[in-house]
């Protein structure tokens, strides 16, 4: 727990809350941000090389991120729809459509994309985005978009009944052999008694997992409530 | 716009590290005990300790810059072998092999026409139109072949460090059984670094296979607070730091470094997340009296 009140003074806390919107960042689209929510009495340049200093700040190959504990503290203190982190998931929504070499790189997958078309009111654009990375290979891209979809469901920016959070994050547990905590995800799925093909692929894969624990009635209950779907 | 992160202190870490960072390659742990040490304050350090030109020089006489990648499943592009490919791409500026299957979307063909009656068998297979097991893993076999090539000869003019964020070897199989494994373990003669963070802290899990395979040259610890040698130490890096960005006297720096590091000793977590913006507040106070100072001069 970082002890903002000794650290940081207020305007600086809601710059922090602004770069928080982005899951990872470059120096120059940190500095962006800054400029656009600005640190009374800091450059921005400075507030970003202050930050680069911390602990709190994790490094990666060129790029930077705040630990899930800080980013996930800041997030809390912003509100998803405070002023400043919605311009900032704003700034990184256009720029994700923009060909810049200097972007931090989720911002150019489906998944960041995803995340802020839904930070910013474009649910259904987002659920079409996530929706379309859960069909597609397994891939860190779709491990990430997992994490941000559930993430969005839970501050509400995503509907309840949404099954795009729990089958993403049950296909991606499934695809990393974390089959007990896939199956809870894909029942959710299921218990949405949609008529799609997520559910008949989660239908699919619990009858399965029902096969291989030995209740073969039961997983040939789902598989028949798959097909029907198919 | 240089953001270089600052040391302050780890002189004995850095003194244990400087032979294998130079050279000498070899696997190395860096072993702590959650956020109190600082780890990621560390890495950033080691990368910009690593990434400066060491007195090693090439055949040629040229300083052998340092070039790393830092892998660590928290990042998306990290977290799997198959985009851990594009992440040595551009840390190490080499073309790869492409894995990429065109056309790739998932499609399960589904059981039909199901009865039951009595005991069965049932085995379903989810199929991915991503080809065959055997060719995803001659894919991946090339670029890894490839990477190991390229690597050696990258190092042939730099100094590469792998820094691989704290896992259980569950966690990191792959980059264990994959890409270290008869792959760039033969590299380590040439200089490859593999730096492992280690958080001995968390919940402990076997690490028997990854230290057959990778057995460990040193092990160094990174401590919670600072001694009073690592005191005068982080005073000496702090002060230093002072003048350097702020232009000011020994004597003024001295008076800065020491009361910022006799107030932040009992915590090196803190003291990294604070000496950043302690640093702007410093230069707005200066600059503030600087203009105070012009002001009543005229």
């Amino acid at each position: 727990m970082i002890q903002f009140e000794n650290l940081l003074s207020e305007s600086s806390i809601r710059t922090l809350c602004a770069l928080s919107a982005a899951e990872s960042l470059t120096d120059t689209v940190a500095k962006e941000i800054c400029e656009l929510v600005p640190v009374e009495g800091i450059e921005a340049e400075n507030f970003v090389r202050a930050l680069r200093q911390c602990n709190f700040v994790i490094p990666r190959n060129n790029e930077w991120c705040f630990s899930s504990g800080m980013r996930a503290e800041l997030r809390k203190m912003a509100g998803p729809r405070s002023e400043s982190t919605a311009k900032a998931h704003k700034f990184l929504l256009d720029q994700s459509l923009q060909l810049r070499e200097d972007l931090p790189s989720y911002l150019c997958t489906k998944a960041g994309q995803a995340y802020h078309s839904a930070a910013v009111g474009l649910v259904p654009e987002s659920l079409e985005l996530y929706s379309e990375i859960a069909k597609g290979p397994p891939s860190g891209e779709q491990w990430l978009a997992s994490i941000f979809a559930e993430e969005q469901q839970e501050e509400h920016l995503l509907p309840g009944d949404a099954i795009e959070p729990a089958f993403l994050r049950g296909m991606t547990l499934y695809n990393e052999k974390d089959f007990e905590k896939a199956e809870t995800y894909l029942r959710k799925v299921i218990s949405s008694g949609r008529e799609r093909v997520e559910v008949a692929i989660a239908l699919h894969i619990v009858g399965t997992l029902e096969g291989r624990k030995g209740d073969y009635l039961e997983a040939l209950k789902l598989f028949d409530r798959a097909v029907s779907l198919s | 716009m240089s953001t270089e992160k600052i040391r302050i202190d780890w002189r004995a870490q850095f003194g244990a590290l400087q032979p294998f960072i130079d050279d000498a390659g070899g696997v190395v742990a860096v072993d702590y005990k959650g956020d109190p040490c600082a780890p990621n304050a560390f890495v950033t350090t080691l990368v910009s300790v690593h990434a400066q030109c060491s007195k090693q020089t090439q055949s040629s006489g040229k300083p052998r810059p340092g070039r790393a990648i830092i892998i660590d499943r928290s990042n998306y592009a990290a977290r799997y072998l198959s985009e851990l490919r594009g992440e040595f791409e551009s840390c190490f500026e080499i073309t790869l092999p492409s894995t990429a299957i065109s056309g790739e979307r998932l499609a399960p063909t589904i059981a039909s026409n199901n009865t039951a009656s009595g005991n069965q068998d049932i085995e379903v297979h989810l199929h991915f139109d991503a080809g065959s097991e055997s060719m995803q893993s001659a894919r991946r076999d090339s670029w890894i072949d490839s990477l190991c090539t390229q690597l050696k000869s990258v190092l042939k003019t730099h100094r590469v460090m792998i820094v691989l964020m704290h896992g259980t070897e569950h966690e990191q199989r792959e980059f264990w059984d994959k890409l270290w494994h008869n792959r760039l373990r033969k590299l380590v003669d040439d200089g490859l670094l593999l730096v492992r963070m280690i958080d001995s802290s968390s919940e402990p899990g076997s690490n028997s296979n990854s230290l057959k395979i990778a057995p460990l040259k040193r092990t160094i610890h990174l401590p919670t607070f600072l001694d009073q040698e690592q005191q005068k130490a982080a005073r000496e890096d702090l002060a230093a730091w002072i003048r350097e960005t702020l232009s000011i006297s020994h004597e003024m720096a001295n008076a800065f470094a020491f009361s910022f590091v006799q107030t932040h000793a009992d915590e090196i977590n803190r003291l990294h997340n604070k000496v950043g913006f302690w640093m702007e507040e410093l230069r707005a106070y200066m600059q503030e009296m600087q203009e105070k100072i012009q002001h009543d001069t005229v």
